[in-house]
């Protein structure tokens, strides 16, 4: 094997993965021919593999697409991709297609829940509970995953499929990175401010409004104290009037999106770095990585992938159940009153991500697993062939109706002879 | 020996006359002399988006052999049984899933006009029509039912009625002041009309009503709401005795359902040498029912039937024997005999 389709959105485009995907390619073509498709391409490249990195945010919805269409392995950024669904089905009109695979993946309940989110009702925690991501499990060739948590779920759902659990990689564009007093000075930050940084794209479930309180409770104590969204943020997060009803007034700054270089600068800069996630879809952040990196302690929400993937010490984890606050606030305060304490954690944070998470090695792991893949795919790929058919037409629709039954038993991978037994039913269409 | 499997439907802890009719085909089989089994596969009719799915399961069943016996013949008989493979199959075909036929559409389905639904009901059509194709032949318990096969399916099928459970007892005991009724209580049967046309007859004519089913308590309210409790009866489940009785001393059977597949009850009525009040949309009933001969026949609505009543009140028992007797030499060639002779006749 020497020529590899990656298939990713790339910068400029907003999202985390393209950062992720862009960093990885020098590394990765020092192993193969490697060609990028970052957007929908016409025709596809050839290519004796395809790589897709899938998100779950409408970005990805070229590679969702390519991936379902043409089997290769499938590197899973977050476990959940109904939002990703969503925006391939509903949000283009075709509500039946989203209940279809709703009812595919969990049957009459996934039906019964599909007709509510669909109508926008039912929050964040349905879509993060129902993930939607067995088509495209099914049909590759392989999975890699960027965090223990997600790789243990997708061996549960396809026993026996190639799987690789790839360390998400440190990637710093400034190297040494620089330290807190320079980024303070380079960002215009106040050198002795107590500062926590919440990294990325602000979104609901980041835990927001309860960062913004314990931090507005705290600066009432100690005026030094400044929450700091490092990212862009969701229009539709009430950020400035949660700062006004906390009293946190001019201790919120929110960057607006940033340059990687300014991103590092704003997690060296920070005292503690706050990266709480509720619900969560089973997604690993390269903003924690980044943060670890940099030597910074990371308070993350427990039962996330950031939590399960770094050792207790590396990471502070918060319960995000009715203590979250009361958590948060213990350990900002404990934080706050011990510099030798963050400094310890820091240390510990960085040594154990540049043990364990270095580009180069992350990028070999990743072309070994790549290769043992390609030497059994034109077997795998017989396997996926065999027990499809057309998912538009009925034979297809049966074929899936009967194949649910085994993937709800765990037998992906059975070949059913099915299409012998419904085809004849099929023909009755007229 | 031939062996033959009866292929069944059937929703547990739910007996009605489709079961009692498997187990009766079953008996008389063996009674001619084939050693007979029934294969059930339990059936769930709701939700709408789940019907596909319960009927492929007779699909991946595989019941051309038993424990190294040969099956020698299957018979299906209602929706989705007909599914099963076997080189030869011989349907008798109760009724299909009607919700996706006839009934689609109207108040009695619980499909919805969306595309899953949409869907549901073109895969069952096809599969209907694929399995159907299959068989070496394709009896019916009525013609109504062959008709809609040929009406949706583009299939035909010929028409051999079942015989009534207690075949060879029922008797005339007279004819009395009461029409009768004998069957589950659901909304297809229209009891409900038959109830309101009660308030409208002038004749003193009164209703027994026999049978269980989810309408019994929206009928007991609206017989107490019209103030009709000394003229119609609710009489819940009776015994066979008491069912036989009931049709022997009745004045008219009343059977007016939304085109029902057979309909026991007219055959039941006749073998009682009993005439029959019904309406024009009854579907199966009306392969017996001749106005003014064995019956009459009103339009679906209270006023008719209540005046249909009232006609069959003001006749002389002599004539409503005359009807009586037509009825009988109507279904007398009704037999079991009859029935496994088609059935079975390519294993013969």
């Amino acid at each position: 094997m020497n020529r590899l389709a990656v298939w990713s959105p790339l910068p400029p485009s907003p999202s985390g993965i393209a950062d992720y995907v862009a960093e990885s390619l020098p590394a990765l073509a020092r192993h193969f021919d490697v060609v990028t498709v970052s957007e929908e391409p016409r025709p596809a490249p050839e290519a004796d593999l395809h790589l897709y990195h899938l998100g779950n945010s409408p970005a990805h919805g070229f590679v969702y697409r390519a991936a379902r269409a043409r089997p290769g392995v499938v590197v899973l950024h977050d476990w959940s991709l109904h939002h990703l669904v969503l925006h391939e089905t509903v949000e283009r009109g075709d509500v039946p297609g989203y209940l279809r695979e709703m009812r595919r993946a969990y049957g009459e309940t996934g039906a019964f829940v599909g007709r509510q989110v669909a109508r926008a009702l039912g929050g964040d925690l349905l879509p993060a509970l129902f993930p939607l991501n067995d088509r495209v499990l099914e049909g590759s060739l392989g999975v890699v995953t960027l965090s223990g948590q997600t790789a243990g779920r997708v061996a549960r759902r396809l026993p026996g499929r190639p799987q690789l659990h790839l360390p998400h990689h440190l990637s710093l564009p400034i190297e040494p990175p620089p330290s807190r007093a320079e980024s303070r000075a380079a960002l215009g930050l106040p050198a002795d401010a107590f500062i926590v940084t919440a990294p990325g794209l602000a979104t609901v479930n980041k835990r927001l409004d309860v960062a913004v309180r314990v931090m507005a409770r705290l600066r009432a104590e100690h005026p030094e104290a400044v929450l700091v969204i490092a990212g862009a943020s969701d229009p539709r997060l009430p950020l400035e009037a949660w700062a006004r009803e906390a009293g946190l007034g001019d201790g919120l700054r929110v960057t607006g999106r940033l340059e990687l270089a300014d991103f590092e600068r704003h997690v060296a800069a920070a005292d503690v770095v706050l990266a709480l996630r509720f619900p969560s879809h089973g997604e690993m952040s390269g903003a924690v990585v980044r943060a670890l990196g940099v030597g910074r302690p990371v308070l993350v929400s427990a039962g996330s992938a950031a939590a399960d993937e770094f050792p207790e010490g590396v990471v502070v984890p918060v319960d995000p159940g009715p203590r979250e606050e009361a958590e948060v606030e213990a350990f900002l305060r404990h934080l706050y009153a011990s510099p030798d304490l963050r400094e310890r954690i820091g240390v510990l944070a960085a040594v154990h991500v540049r043990e364990n998470h270095g580009l180069a090695e992350t990028a070999s792991l990743l072309a070994g697993f790549l290769h043992a893949v390609d030497a059994g795919q034109k077997q795998a790929l017989a396997a996926l062939d065999a027990d499809r058919a057309d998912e538009g037409g009925l034979l297809g629709y049966f074929m899936e109706e009967v194949r649910w039954g085994a993937r709800d038993l765990g037998l992906v991978d059975v070949r059913l002879g099915l299409e012998g037994l419904l085809e004849p039913l099929a023909r009755g269409a007229r | 020996m031939k062996t033959v499997l009866v292929c069944a439907a059937q929703a547990p802890f739910v007996t009605g006359g489709a079961e009692i009719l498997v187990s009766e085909l079953r008996a008389n089989l063996e009674r001619r002399g084939f050693r007979a089994d029934v294969a059930a596969v339990p059936f769930k009719w709701y939700p709408v988006s789940e019907l596909v799915r319960q009927a492929l399961a007779w699909r991946l069943l595989d019941v051309t052999e038993s424990s190294g016996i040969r099956v020698d013949l299957v018979i299906p008989t209602k929706f989705p049984s007909f599914l099963v493979r076997h080189p030869r199959k011989v349907a008798w075909l109760f009724h299909q899933h009607r919700e996706a036929y006839d009934l689609f559409g109207t108040p009695y389905c619980s499909f919805q006009d969306t595309p899953e639904d949409v869907q549901v009901r073109s895969a069952i059509q096809a599969m209907d029509t694929a399995a159907l194709t299959e068989c070496r032949a394709v009896y019916t318990i009525s013609r109504n039912v062959a008709e809609r096969l040929r009406k949706y399916n583009g299939l035909a099928g010929e028409s051999l009625y079942p015989p009534p459970h207690h075949l060879g007892r029922y008797r005339t005991d007279g004819y009395g002041d009461y029409l009768f009724y004998a069957g589950r209580l659901d909304r297809l049967k229209r009891l409900d009309l038959a109830v309101d046309a009660m308030q409208r007859v002038r004749s003193g004519a009164k209703l027994k009503i026999a049978g269980a089913g989810p309408l019994a308590e929206e009928l007991r309210k609206q017989i107490e709401g019209l103030g009709l409790a000394d003229r119609v009866e609710l009489l819940g489940f009776v015994s066979a005795d008491e069912l036989i009785a009931l049709y022997a001393g009745a004045r008219a059977a009343y059977y007016a359902p939304l085109n029902e597949d057979y309909g026991y009850v007219t055959v039941e009525s006749f073998l009682s040498r009993k005439p029959v009040v019904t309406t024009s949309d009854a579907g199966g009933v009306l392969e017996f029912v001749t106005a003014d001969e064995t019956g009459v026949i009103a339009e679906p609505d209270p006023e008719a039937i209540a005046h249909a009543i009232d006609t069959l009140w003001s006749l002389p028992p002599s004539r409503l024997r005359e009807m009586g007797d037509a009825g009988y030499a109507r279904v007398a060639d009704i037999t079991w005999d009859a029935v496994i002779d088609r059935l079975t006749e390519s294993i013969r």
